[in-house]
């Protein structure tokens, strides 16, 4: 057993793809599940290390530990999810490459320990995206992916920049290796070198100041991409920054920073959504708008919001991929994403299905976005931060009006479409509302993992406040 | 035509801030503290007992650090797939010469440089060059074909993907059996020689073949798809 | 007037650096941009390797006499075999932006970053 697999099964696949060109879509569930079980299998032995090929210092390290085992597990259920969707339809090679890589990439920024194999999976995973937002061909697709590859080189530059500092200066790769000699070198190129990994992660994050792109990839994507962007791409990065700020100890004032960013990402995202009239990027900004929350939370450095942050992570990648994967669905059928459509179906099982996306997102009893945002006010309140629990509170009002004026097109419109849902469509739907409402009643055990994953995040890390 | 050109207040605020950010950076980093002793240094040493490699650059790129290179192979297969993608291959060549001092030229090259192509390839952990040259290189043999040939020459598809497939996946079967074989993904299985000689380096030669094997097809692919991308 | 290289080799890669910047920023053409990016990583290449160099010391391979390797005078290979790896990358992303472009040139006729206006609210 060796964590490499979770890299190498997929490149196998998907090197090997002319072999098995007409049954891609059967290869592709497979894999993502056997990944899944393989990880589940893991469990047991945590915190698992390994080194490539050499030993220290030379190496490239790998690491399972608990935070980023809950992320490999969620990245491959999340890919089950999704190619058990696509099994409907025919094989598709474009497809296959690109979210597969997206895999490789994902899995790769969250297990590797060494900057510049970070930077390689950085890359890896921005180009199946720059593929995958090019899917549909067409020139909003080009134009989509075109701001996604000019954004996306941009950020690239500054993490190359970070890492060729950190080699001269310090003379290792290891990020572990790193963060032990970072306090001994000039401040100046401390803040050069925190700063230009700011901006690479920041990008690619989609913290404020640096996500105006994101609505336009989210629209020009399919559906189904712009769930699998939102479930697996962001928050791997979410969690690359702020293992890097936890593991560099970054400064109070730079996390006071990183909150001020978060909060902001935060309310200016779900008051874009208010204007929108496009689902699309109304489901966008309100992934951004959440990560703005779980960056909120983790900037505090503190381990039950960090718990708490970890399960809001989980729970809104579910949510999100649910809602965009049954968007997927409409868009099928409907051909359009305006906010219209909502008018124009009729289905009551799609309808449940927006409604607990919904209700989730917005964290109402009994779903699961609930038992999330309760702990996160929780945690909050334990450190007093009073001004951060009323913005929340506040923007959530927001975010409620645009999702239940979303909800409303229900009841109007008068020519209606019957969608019906195939069996297997229904069972995976089905599976993640029941996920979602199993998770809001009994949140416990997987709050449990949580915490032991937030003490694994954190570290060393306290903040002193 | 009216040749005053305007320059934009947007454009001079721009300059303006990225000379004064041009100008930041390089008062930091004149002043640069360069690491006194770096991994590289450590490579040094014990590169002679762990590979037998005579080119140093070499054992880093396919031993030390063989994962990144295999996630390198695969980005370039990614966006070589997404070159074929988004620009199917035309019948139409742009360059049709018909030249035929080109015509015999290329006769004589292009044998040649798949030679050298090869002989690059083949000595990556002895002298300058590897898999990445030398694919280059041999690539840049059917890039010549291609410009000299016109519409009448095109790359066998099968034999590319092929080739392509069949060596990516050499390169992770290849790590795989270091967890068998050995202890470790990538780890030395091969017996690892003597400095200097042909057959030696371990593994390094293997992996130098199937990355050039890969590259050249992936390039070549490449070439063919920008040339005879008339009418997409 | 210097010790060594470094700091004239910092400083011609940073003005190339500012230089591609400046024209990622401003330029409009989508093709520019694309080769600006190119530009600006190149600066860094010469950056990151130039600073890496010190004169009198000989490439890291056994050959021509040299039998033994040793960091007294050979120069450091890793931070060649990085920028070995970017070049593939960033050959690999120039690629695939430039057939992109080329696409995208063929569906809309123009290829101006201020003319892409095919997203948002009213599409």
């Amino acid at each position: 057993m060796s964590l490499l697999l979770f890299i190498l099964l997929p490149l196998l696949a998907i090197f090997l793809m002319p072999f098995y060109r007409a049954y891609l879509h059967y290869v592709s569930t497979v894999l993502s599940m056997a990944l899944f079980g393989l990880a589940l299998t893991c469990k047991a032995a945590l915190p698992l290390v390994e080194r490539v090929a050499v030993d220290l210092p030379l190496a490239i390290t790998f690491e399972l530990s608990s935070v980023s085992w809950l992320l490999v597990t969620l990245f491959t259920l999340s890919m089950s999810l999704f190619s058990l969707y696509h099994l409907r339809f025919s094989s598709n090679k474009a497809l296959f490459v690109g979210t597969n890589m997206l895999l490789v990439g994902v899995i790769g920024l969250v297990l590797s320990r060494d900057i510049f194999n970070i930077y390689i999976f950085f890359e890896i995973s921005s180009i199946s995206a720059y593929l995958l937002t090019s899917l549909n061909q067409d020139a909003k697709a080009y134009g989509g992916a075109i701001r996604y590859m000019i954004i996306g080189a941009f950020a690239s530059l500054f993490f190359l920049l970070s890492i060729m500092l950190i080699y001269l200066t310090i003379g290792v790769l290891d990020l572990q290796m790193i963060a032990q000699r970072f306090n001994l070198i000039d401040e100046q190129v401390q803040y050069l070198i925190l700063l230009s990994l700011f901006i690479a992660l920041g990008i690619k994050t989609e913290l404020f100041g640096l996500n105006f792109w994101v609505p336009d990839v989210y629209q020009a994507s399919r559906s189904a991409v712009s769930g699998l962007f939102s479930a697996m791409l962001s928050k791997s990065y979410l969690f690359l920054l702020f293992h890097l700020a936890y593991l560099l100890h970054v400064s109070t004032s730079q996390m006071a920073f990183l909150t001020l960013v978060a909060a902001l990402t935060f309310a200016v995202a779900e008051f874009s959504a208010l204007k929108s009239r496009e689902t699309k990027r109304i489901f966008a900004f309100s992934t951004l708008g959440q990560i703005g929350l779980i960056a909120l939370a983790l900037s505090y450095g503190d381990t039950a919001l960090t718990e708490a942050a970890l399960f809001l992570i989980i729970v809104h990648a579910l949510a999100k991929l649910m809602l965009f994967l049954a968007l997927d669905l409409l868009e099928r059928r409907l051909g359009s994403t305006k906010s219209e459509i909502f008018a124009r179906f009729e289905s009551l099982f799609l309808m449940a299905v927006f409604t607990v996306g919904a209700l989730s997102l917005l964290g109402i009893p009994p779903f699961a976005g609930f038992a999330a945002k309760l702990s996160l006010l929780k945690g909050l309140a334990g450190l007093e931060a009073y001004g951060a629990m009323a913005l929340i509170l506040t923007v959530s009002l927001i975010e409620a009006a645009y999702l239940f004026r979303l909800l409303s097109g229900f009841r109007q419109g008068e020519q209606k479409m019957v969608v019906t849902l195939s069996p297997l469509e229904r069972l995976i739907f089905g599976v993640m509302m029941f996920a979602l409402l199993l998770l809001g009643l009994m949140p416990q055990p997987l709050l449990a993992l949580c915490q032991e994953a937030a003490q694994a995040m954190l570290g060393g890390y306290h903040a002193a406040l | 035509m009216n040749l005053k050109r305007t320059l934009r207040v947007e454009t001079l605020l721009v300059a303006l801030l990225v000379s004064v950010t041009t100008l930041v950076l390089m008062q930091i980093l004149l002043n640069l503290h360069l690491a006194g002793h770096s991994l590289g240094d450590e490579i040094l040493h014990i590169n002679a007992a762990s590979t037998q490699s005579a080119n140093a650059v070499t054992s880093v790129v396919t031993y030390f650090r063989g994962l990144d290179t295999l996630g390198e192979v695969s980005i370039l297969f990614l966006s070589i797939f997404g070159v074929a993608l988004h620009m199917p291959r035309g019948s139409k060549n742009l360059f049709s010469y018909h030249n035929t001092l080109l015509y015999i030229g290329v006769s004589i090259l292009f044998p040649l440089m798949l030679l050298f192509g090869v002989y690059v390839i083949l000595h990556g952990h002895l002298s300058p060059g590897g898999g990445f040259q030398g694919g280059v290189i041999i690539a840049g043999a059917f890039l010549l074909r291609f410009l000299t040939y016109g519409d009448h020459y095109e790359l066998k598809e099968r034999v590319v993907s092929l080739s392509e497939s069949l060596s990516g996946a050499g390169f992770i079967v290849l790590g795989l059996l270091g967890l068998l074989v050995g202890d470790r993904i990538f780890t030395q299985i091969l017996p690892l020689g003597t400095l200097g000689e042909l057959l030696s380096g371990g593994v390094i030669e293997l992996i130098y073949i199937f990355v050039g094997l890969k590259v050249s097809a992936e390039i070549s692919l490449l070439a063919e798809h920008f040339v005879k991308a008339h009418n997409v | 007037m210097f010790d060594s290289l470094h700091p004239l080799i910092t400083m011609i890669s940073l003005a190339i650096f500012g230089v591609a910047l400046l024209g990622v920023l401003v330029k409009k053409n989508l093709f520019k941009i694309f080769l600006a990016f190119s530009v600006a990583e190149s600066a860094l290449f010469l950056f990151f390797i130039g600073n890496h160099y010190t004169p009198g010391l000989k490439a890291p391979i056994a050959a021509d006499g040299i039998t033994r390797f040793d960091p007294a005078f050979m120069v450091d290979p890793l931070p060649q075999a990085m920028i070995l790896t970017t070049i593939v990358i960033g050959i690999a992303v120039s690629a695939l932006g430039l057939s992109m472009v080329i696409r995208y040139y063929k569906l809309t006729g123009h290829m101006r970053i201020d003319k892409m206006d095919e997203l948002g609210e009213e599409q």
